[in-house]
């Protein structure tokens, strides 16, 4: 009975009919959301495991490249602004890791697969923050193409992951904003600050353009993705989406994109020139970047944390009735 | 005196406590999500750390999952005994999902029941809201909430409502619109040909290698 069969294709597992898949799909396509406790193809639970938890890393470790400038803000008012962001970010991690659980991983689980390399995130949080002017480009242009997609994801099909990505998208205007209100700033402030915008914008420019990942011919998962409406648009769409609406403001703002080849089409798309992808895979390799000190980070938060955790724990298994002194 | 150490990494991820907040008096309290938590008062602490970054909140209630019972209709046919789910009889808070549309919240807490167990209290869930797409019972005893005394809600949940540069209003609008430039013509169709920073040429993208 729960023998694979050759023709069917390989996101039906064993044990899984081609009725229980289609029943499954209209459901989809009804617009209706799944639940946890609903019937799912063995491989959607799996994809979404692997995104969702994904998702949560790129959100803790977004943390690590922002959080190092929290002592050096240059006011009080971008220091808060900063530390309400990066505080949404551990956030955002939570919501994402609750999720995952709901389709029965633990979060020790996620989390030993995080440090030890086994899971990935999103490679954008591998690259140096150099400057001050690097906080206010990150929240402009690396918040404002994860909400390109995350508002996508919002409309998935997974109630949990759905709902997680209603709440983070409401926060994440925020970030977007504040990082667009910084570099409109500077772009209109002293030539030094000027040039630190520029600076920023040349080198996250290339890196936000990557982040909606590799384009749709070299991306494996879509089908089955598209199909089982997790993924509503395919990463050149969204790049698109992010493209367009930032290049306008950017050039607006007095800032040069370095792309020579960036034009707007008849439609008003903006186009952009050849993605030169050797960084973006060398980055994720772990060839170049921060990989191997984010993770260290991480780690050593995970270590520092330790006492926290055993202290609770013996308070936990205290006899009832103890007091806690 | 010392112990033997145990030789698997153990678990420490403690309970898992569903989280309800409420917005306002006047709102339902919502299901948004949950923490780990080793006790009610960690529960509540995190909960609203986790939950209660921005305004609107008066009361959160923490509730491990342990003693929660969901179903969706699916559920109740493929596994009808969930509403023979026995336990602690009392009043059960009764929680339904309404729509597919886009939300922050599983389901709202629509009322209560006197039921004998779980299972009664889902039946009656069930039955009272037949067209729900999720119902979900918890006893009342189970739950922990925030303390409703004015001064516990204003030391807890005001905070948050101070900090207005969490909101996206806050910035106003940046700049001039697009769509004015473009109307009055005075967006480029080309960004750059000669892509420059005053009289510097721009760095082109692959000149500048991550270290
Ligand atoms: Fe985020
Ligand atoms: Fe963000």
């Amino acid at each position: 009975m729960t023998q694979t069969q050759p023709n069917l294709p390989k996101y039906i597992s064993a044990g899984e009919t081609p009725e229980q898949h289609a029943a499954f799909e209209a459901r989809i396509a009804a617009g209706e959301k799944i639940e946890p406790g609903d019937w799912m193809p063995a491989e959607y639970r799996r994809q979404l495991i692997r995104m969702i938890s994904q998702h949560a890393h790129s959100e803790v470790v977004g943390m690590l490249p922002e959080g190092e400038w929290i002592s050096k803000a240059p006011t009080l008012k971008r220091k808060t602004i900063l530390m309400a962001k990066v505080q949404d970010e551990a956030g955002h991690g939570q919501y994402l890791y609750h999720a995952a659980e709901t389709l029965g991983i633990t979060r020790e689980e996620m989390i030993e697969a995080l440090l030890t390399r086994k899971a990935k995130y999103s490679s954008i949080f591998n690259y140096p923050t150099t400057t001050w002017a690097d906080v206010g480009m990150v929240g402009w242009l690396v918040d404002g193409a994860a909400i390109k997609n995350q508002t996508m994801l919002a409309g998935c099909s997974y109630g949990p992951y759905s709902r997680a990505m209603v709440r983070i998208c409401s926060e994440e205007t925020f970030h977007h904003k504040q990082g667009k209100e910084m570099i409109v700033l500077y772009a209109q402030g002293t030539p030094e600050q000027k040039q630190m915008a520029q600076d920023a914008l040349n080198r996250w420019w290339w890196p936000a353009v990557q982040m909606l990942g590799p384009h749709d011919s070299d991306s494996p998962n879509t089908g089955e993705l598209s199909r089982w409406g997790i993924k509503l648009k395919t990463n050149d769409e969204v790049r698109q989406e992010f493209i367009n609406e930032h290049v306008p403001e950017l050039m607006e703002a007095g800032l040069t994109i370095p792309d020579p080849d960036m034009h707007q089409d008849e439609n008003g798309n903006w186009i952009h020139g050849p993605i030169d992808w050797t960084e973006f895979w060398a980055v994720i390799k772990g060839e170049r970047g921060l990989g191997k000190e984010r993770i260290a980070t991480r780690q050593a938060a995970q270590d520092e944390g330790a006492w926290v955790r055993e202290a609770l724990e013996a308070y936990m298994a205290r006899p009832k009735g103890e007091a806690a002194d | 005196m010392t112990q033997p150490q145990p030789t698997q990494p153990h678990d420490t991820q403690w309970p898992r406590w569903e989280v309800f907040k409420q917005d306002s008096e006047k709102r339902p309290y919502q299901a948004i999500g949950s923490v780990h938590a080793g006790d009610p008062d960690h529960a509540l602490v995190t909960a609203r750390n986790v939950f209660v970054r921005r305004p609107a909140a008066v009361s959160l209630w923490a509730v491990r999952e342990a003693d929660i019972l969901t179903a969706t209709p699916q559920e109740l046919v493929s596994t009808p005994d969930v509403l023979g789910v026995t336990g602690v009889a009392g009043l059960y808070h009764v929680g339904i999902k309404k729509s597919h549309k886009r939300s922050m919240t599983f389901v709202d807490l629509v009322g209560a029941v006197q039921a004998t167990g779980p299972g009664d209290a889902l039946g009656q869930a069930h039955e009272q809201h037949p067209d729900a797409l999720a119902w979900l019972v918890f006893p009342d005893a189970a739950k922990v909430a925030t303390d409703p005394d004015p001064g516990t809600v204003e030391s807890w949940f005001a905070p948050a409502t101070e900090k207005t540069y969490k909101q996206q209003q806050y910035y106003g609008t940046i700049g001039r619109h697009v769509g004015e430039l473009k109307r009055s013509g005075q967006m480029p169709g080309r960004v750059n040909e000669h892509p420059h920073v005053g009289d510097q040429p721009a760095v082109k993208h692959n000149e500048e290698p991550v270290k």
